[in-house]
């Protein structure tokens, strides 16, 4: 991996990830030297958002940083984001739209008035960010299919580099506004943390274009069970694809069947893309299985770290530990496993191609 | 988060030398409620396990009792219960917070984040035989639970434990929900949505 920062006219794309139990992020330098972070992960030892730590390593100032997007709303997917927006001062907040945000905070504040009881906390990294926002008396900005996010031209050359929601749909923020009623009936009032799968249908899938050049980011959406969400829609809807196919595709949801769509690989990117995935070894994603299905599509298949859980506890008294296998069967650590897959291109060069190195636990898989 | 113990005795009819042999129950109740009260906790209970009868649970409600906590701290009990007699506990004890991620007919799975080291977590499958029937109806996705395992020694005995014991409901007051109203209220009108051009 390159430690030191892109040059001006360089572009990259960052895939970062911690084995699954601690979060993935993904960074994007666009411009001349504008930074995005996508989502947050932690290193659980020292409790430091990733992101900031690989930014301080290349010696980019935070101050760079223009956008700090959350494409989840719950704790496990962006833990540590609002360390990051609350260190980037001059990054704006970007999130799923949510129709009755008011009607959201409200759950948030429930959850708060409950963590102060004793709970687990489902939604403190959003609500932080929220309150950061306010607190800065900024905008906030919202994601929704086909809507522009992000826009910066490069001067003299005119290069103009955009960046777009893919995600989520029209139908999926509509229900939404029906669900967290009932995430306030079920959760709001009660002791349970959230324990919600459906944020991933209201996950932000992104479309970066610069010149031909495109690149998805698959966050964890899902293909949805019709037309009206998830990939589904997208291949069947979407305003901002092009006939321009994608080069880098973070492949979603940790590259689960739930997210594979053939039709994406078909119609949005290129045969032969650079592919990356941060491994959910909690829920051995992705399997062997869907490895070699992402092997069809390309010989340039990434991983951050190995889909492997380790099979045993923490370390601690043999005598406490002896104990504690009697009561709970297959108590096993979920494993830190850092991995970087780096990509950089010179983009005011029409023959350039993505440069990609690997550092820590990441690999590129071996057909 | 609030002080709170549970406190254990364990008194084997072959071994008449537990701490209800230096004080009667209702004394050592009282002797609870005045130590809690003293330290500030917010509940407290003792059991008294006999071979010959159920577990007999003495909960100390106090006014401000919101959650139930399952800590077993001998060296509370010694300093709660002054003995001429020497200590006759030494300690390991280990526990965990855990959150219900699944539940299964016989089994159920959680995270668990360990409470003295505070990095990494890990996941584990219980089987619902070791939840008492009084936490069984917390037992769902999302439950929160402590789960403590110890090993100490009592005149020279070994003795293992391992117990679970869930989260009660947590009560938002009229207050808290207003409050959380008024917040959320509050934080969206301070709120601007920008567009990008």
């Amino acid at each position: 991996m390159n430690k030191f920062p892109p040059l001006p006219y360089e572009a990259e794309v960052t895939l970062l990830g911690t084995g699954g139990g601690y979060g993935e992020s993904v960074l994007l330098k666009v411009g001349i030297d504008e930074w995005i972070i996508i989502d947050s992960c932690i290193d659980p030892y020292t409790k430091k958002p990733l992101p900031l730590q690989y930014l301080e390593e290349l010696g980019v100032p935070l101050e760079k940083v223009r956008l700090v997007i959350c494409t989840h709303w719950h704790n496990d997917h962006i833990i540590g984001i609002s360390q990051i927006l609350a260190s980037c001062l001059n990054a704006k907040f970007v999130f799923s739209r949510i129709t009755d945000l008011k009607k959201f905070l409200y759950l948030c504040g429930l959850d708060s008035q409950k963590t102060s009881k004793g709970s687990v906390t489902s939604t403190e990294e959003f609500l932080n960010c929220i309150k950061i926002v306010a607190g800065r008396r900024d905008y906030f900005f919202t994601a929704e299919a086909d809507k522009k996010i992000y826009r910066s031209i490069v001067r003299p050359i005119n290069l103009e580099f955009e960046l777009y929601a893919l995600s989520p749909s029209p139908k999926v923020i509509e229900d939404f506004t029906g669900e967290i009623s009932t995430l306030i009936t079920e959760y709001g009032q009660r002791n349970n943390a959230i324990i919600n799968k459906s944020p991933n249908d209201k996950s932000v899938a992104l479309l970066l274009k610069f010149g031909n050049t495109r690149v998805i980011l698959g966050a964890d959406l899902e293909i949805g069970r019709d037309e009206n969400e998830g990939w589904r829609h997208i291949v069947i809807n979407s305003l901002v694809c092009d006939d321009h196919r994608s080069s880098i595709f973070k492949i979603p949801h940790h590259g689960s069947e739930n997210g594979y769509l053939q039709e994406v690989f078909m119609n949005l990117i290129n045969e032969d893309g650079i592919l990356k995935i941060a491994p959910f070894a909690r829920h051995n994603l992705p399997t062997d299985n869907m490895i070699d299905v992402f092997s069809t599509h390309s010989n340039h298949l990434y991983l951050t770290s190995k889909n492997s859980i380790s099979q045993k506890p923490k370390n601690r008294d043999k005598g406490i530990a002896k104990i504690a296998e009697l009561a709970c069967k297959n108590l096993r650590e979920v494993k830190f496993s850092y991995g970087v897959i780096q990509s950089r291109i010179q983009y005011t060069n029409n023959l350039a191609s993505w440069v990609t190195l690997t550092h820590g636990a990441a690999f590129q898989y071996a057909v | 988060m609030g002080n709170s113990t549970v406190l254990t005795n364990t008194t084997r009819s072959s071994n008449r030398e537990g701490l209800n042999d230096s004080l009667a129950l209702p004394q050592m109740k009282q002797q609870l409620i005045n130590n809690v009260v003293a330290r500030n906790l917010k509940y407290a209970s003792f059991y008294s396990l006999n071979e010959n009868s159920n577990s007999q649970k003495n909960n100390l409600n106090l006014p401000e009792t919101e959650y139930f906590i399952h800590h077993f701290d001998i060296k509370f009990l010694n300093e709660l219960i002054p003995s001429s007699r020497p200590k006759r506990y030494s300690r390991k004890t280990q526990s965990w917070k855990g959150i219900v991620t699944e539940v299964n007919e016989d089994s159920f799975s959680a995270r668990l984040y360990d409470q003295t080291q505070n990095d990494t977590y890990e996941i584990g499958d219980f089987e619902i035989r070791v939840v008492s029937p009084e936490d069984k109806e917390y037992l769902k996705i999302g439950g929160i639970f402590y789960w403590s395992v110890g090993h100490f020694m009592e005149n020279g005995t070994s003795i293992n434990k391992s117990e679970i014991r869930f989260q009660r409901l947590i009560l938002l007051t009229e207050e808290d929900i207003n409050s959380a109203i008024n917040e959320s209220s509050t934080l969206f009108g301070q709120l601007k949505e920008g567009v990008i051009e």
